[in-house]
């Protein structure tokens, strides 16, 4: 895939509902352990990044939720966020909003750098730079994290056949499981999950991340997820062409316990040459 | 969706105790502000936010916090929060809101200061 990188990148497109926030905390937390932040960074990142999307939540649009972006690219010069929406602009918005200016405050003096962009085609795009994420993950590209310059672009395309309210993509793909499973985590009680329905989440999204290292066309993966009464959906893509079909066979061995017996439905498309995995996880305790 | 958001009140003597769970931010602050209002109207001296088990706080929580000090103040109460994780007590140090309201380490602590000479 043109446009790849070797440095991690994680980038979750969704909606601004009032629970986005914590999707996106989801996704901050899996990475950041899993690339070996150190707790109290991760935390100031987790508190700063929750800022931004507030901001979002409640400013970005007038009249109802709309679509907004948080990418995360770990550079050799440090950890960048960038949080974008296509609303209003944060001042036209709420310009005295006491919240807002908080916000604000929490961002700048917790990230080494936060800027605030007022976007030409619209919206407002937030900068946030933890200079000290550096060096938690060796990185190939130049550094480009909290240059001055603007950040080099990721071609982050979603494949053909993977949409929803929530995408994620993520490269490398051994980033996925423990991405993927807080986010899974973080979204279930939205399908009205029980508790224990919850902690299946992580086997599911686990199964998911395992196949995906296996089977993934390139070494990013995207990820588009949904969350219905009692239901939650993962449409994972570009997988290689054969690979998923034997996904389907429930019969035990000595691993991990099959993921067509961890779920309720399972389906394998071809779509333009590679193979689009969708499981569907139904939580029957409540019905 | 509450996540695992919780919230228990517990009264005992002039005590009222609130102890707070999970994460609180934009969704369910509401539900902790509702808590405290119904605590506001018992008869109670002291108001107690236990948050040592909460694990996040954003802006949204800390707003709550300054309004719940400037309403138990109203009705003639007292109010005292216990420490929370690191990131909560972090939130507090960097806003000054630590300053503003009384923190303790457990609810012990601040029976033992009650009582004392």
């Amino acid at each position: 895939m043109s446009g790849e990188i070797d440095s991690p990148r994680v980038r979750l497109e969704l909606t601004s509902r009032p629970e986005a926030a914590r999707l996106v905390r989801g996704m901050s937390s899996g990475a950041g352990e899993a690339l070996g932040f150190d707790p109290e960074l991760l935390s100031d990142v987790n508190t700063a990044v929750s800022e931004a999307c507030n901001n979002v939540i409640q400013h970005a649009y007038s009249d109802q939720p709309g679509p907004f972006s948080v990418e995360f690219a770990v550079t050799a010069a440090g950890l960048e966020v960038q949080v974008r929406d296509y609303g209003l602009g944060i001042r036209q918005a709420a310009p005295d909003h006491d919240g807002l200016k908080v916000g604000l405050a929490l961002m700048s003096a917790l990230a080494d750098r936060a800027e605030f962009i007022r976007a030409t085609d619209g919206g407002t795009e937030v900068r946030l730079c933890f200079r000290a994420a550096a060096g938690a993950q060796p990185a190939a590209e130049p550094a480009s994290g909290c240059a001055s310059d603007p950040p080099q672009v990721w071609q982050a395309r979603v494949p053909t056949g993977v949409s929803g309210d929530v995408v994620l993509t993520v490269s490398p793909v051994e980033l996925l499981a423990p991405v993927l499973g807080r986010i899974g985590r973080a979204l279930a009680p939205s399908a009205g999950f029980s508790l224990d329905r919850c902690a299946d989440v992580y086997l599911v999204t686990d199964a998911l991340g395992a196949h995906a290292e296996r089977a993934a066309e390139s070494t990013s993966i995207c990820v588009a997820l949904g969350a219905y009464d009692q239901l939650l959906e993962f449409a994972v893509s570009p997988l290689r062409a054969g690979t998923s079909r034997r996904l389907d066979d429930r019969t035990p061995g000595p691993g991990p316990e099959p993921l067509a017996s961890l779920t309720d439905e399972l389906t394998v498309s071809d779509v333009n040459g590679h193979e689009l995995l969708r499981v569907a996880m139904r939580d029957h305790r409540r019905s | 969706m509450q996540g695992d958001f919780g919230v228990e009140t517990h009264t005992s003597g002039r005590l009222t105790t609130l102890t707070v769970t999970g994460e609180l931010d934009l969704v369910s602050s509401p539900v902790l502000e509702r808590e405290i209002e119904r605590a506001n109207g018992l008869d109670t001296d002291l108001i107690l936010l236990d948050l040592r088990g909460l694990e996040f706080m954003d802006s949204t929580g800390l707003h709550l916090l300054v309004k719940a000090h400037q309403s138990a103040e109203q009705a003639g109460h007292r109010l005292a929060l216990t420490k929370g994780s690191e990131q909560v007590q972090r939130l507090l140090d960097l806003t000054g809101v630590g300053e503003l309201v009384r923190i303790v380490e457990s609810p012990e602590e601040l029976l033992d200061s009650d009582h004392g000479p």
